[in-house]
């Protein structure tokens, strides 16, 4: 009978630690997984572009980074409590763009799939599509000066704004997204033709922050076009010591003129910008 | 032994960013390709090197065909 008793009073302290134990496990995730208000992070993905939006309940992915640092993404990912992607944008198809972005749909929950309307030759690209297919997914080519929504923050297209380009960066899908008092330019890789494009559409372009075009290019980010964004932050998403000189000085120098922080990857690994009670509050690990 | 075979990814001033068949990328000068290479080009690293005209038409063919088979249709 006393062996009976202490069975019972072991099986219910037993019950209560489990009990406790999910408690904690149950408040763990949901504290991991509460949603920033805004926040915006370049994820440091060497010589190439990755970078999450996120607000409230709404995560959306611009490009991936490279083929070899997609499973190194998909983590990170994973580690800013990222299950579901509404929305994945390929700005275009360039190897250090959408390298990632085959994994990233093939191990998370996606929504929507946005690429400009051109092709590529590689295999990555090729990888990509099929993995859109595989999902079930289609993609969307979206149009020149039409918005969206992300959560509570307003998004507008502002490019490509021609049907055919020489040079596949100016393609890129260009993209403004406004969360209160702060607005955020992605440029993929765009350059001086698009940039003029969007000047001459009228698009209201000022925005606190800019990623600048290319990796900081000569190529991308002309003095005329920085006057009317005015950013008060430049972020170049760029690898440490890469093969291209990028980014240029020439570039550097245009954004020091325009009176704007740079702020890049390589030197400060990932930048964060995060929107709190209507402040903006910049963060870096590298 | 069997010259390699790369597709032109992306040029990034004098050099060129080609992508192996196992997809990872090797970063060329510019100027070790035909000097009338293109982005997509399927190259053949022989001595000298060369474009594979047909194998780049035709994977131009299959990546239009790709993408069209991908996109919404409204």
């Amino acid at each position: 009978m006393k062996r009976t008793w202490l069975g019972i009073i072991l099986i219910l302290i037993g019950l209560a630690a489990g009990l406790v134990c999910g408690c904690q496990g149950a408040a763990q995730p949901s504290a991991v997984s509460t949603p920033p208000e805004f926040q915006v992070t370049f994820l440091d993905v060497g010589q190439a572009d990755a970078i999450l939006i996120q607000c409230q309940d709404q995560d959306w992915l611009i490009d991936a980074g490279t083929n070899d640092t997609s499973q190194a993404l998909v983590k990170s990912l994973a580690s800013l409590g990222v299950v579901r992607l509404e929305a994945v944008v390929g700005t275009h198809p360039h190897e250090d763009h959408i390298g990632g972005l085959d994994t990233v749909i093939d191990k998370m929950q996606i929504g929507q799939v946005y690429m400009p309307q051109v092709t590529s030759n590689t295999h990555t690209y090729e990888d990509v599509l099929k993995a859109i297919r595989s999902k079930g997914l289609t993609a969307s080519v979206p149009a020149a000066g039409s918005t969206f929504k992300l959560g509570n923050a307003d998004g507008t297209w502002l490019g490509p704004n021609s049907l055919h380009y020489d040079e596949l960066n100016d393609y890129s899908l260009v993209m403004r997204v406004v969360y209160g008092n702060f607005s955020f330019l992605f440029m993929g890789d765009a350059g001086y033709i698009p940039e003029k494009e969007m000047l001459a559409a009228g698009y209201t372009l000022q925005s606190t922050v800019i990623k600048s075009g290319h990796h900081g290019s000569s190529s991308a980010t002309s003095a005329e076009f920085l006057k009317a964004v005015c950013p008060k932050y430049a972020v170049i998403s760029v690898g440490q010591d890469n093969d291209y000189g990028h980014p240029h000085a020439e570039t550097l120098a245009r954004l020091q003129a325009a009176g704007a922080e740079i702020l890049r990857t390589d030197l400060k690994g990932t930048i964060t910008f995060k929107v709190e009670g209507g402040e903006l509050k910049l963060g870096t690990q590298k | 032994m069997k010259d390699l075979t790369v597709i032109i990814d992306r040029f990034e001033g004098e050099m060129a960013v080609c992508e192996k068949p196992d997809r990872t990328m090797l970063s060329l000068p510019r100027a070790g390709l035909p000097p009338d290479a293109r982005e997509g080009d399927v190259v053949i690293l022989g001595r000298p090197a060369r474009i594979d005209r047909a194998a780049t038409a035709a994977r131009q063919r299959a990546a239009e065909d790709n993408l069209r088979r991908t996109l919404k249709r409204d």
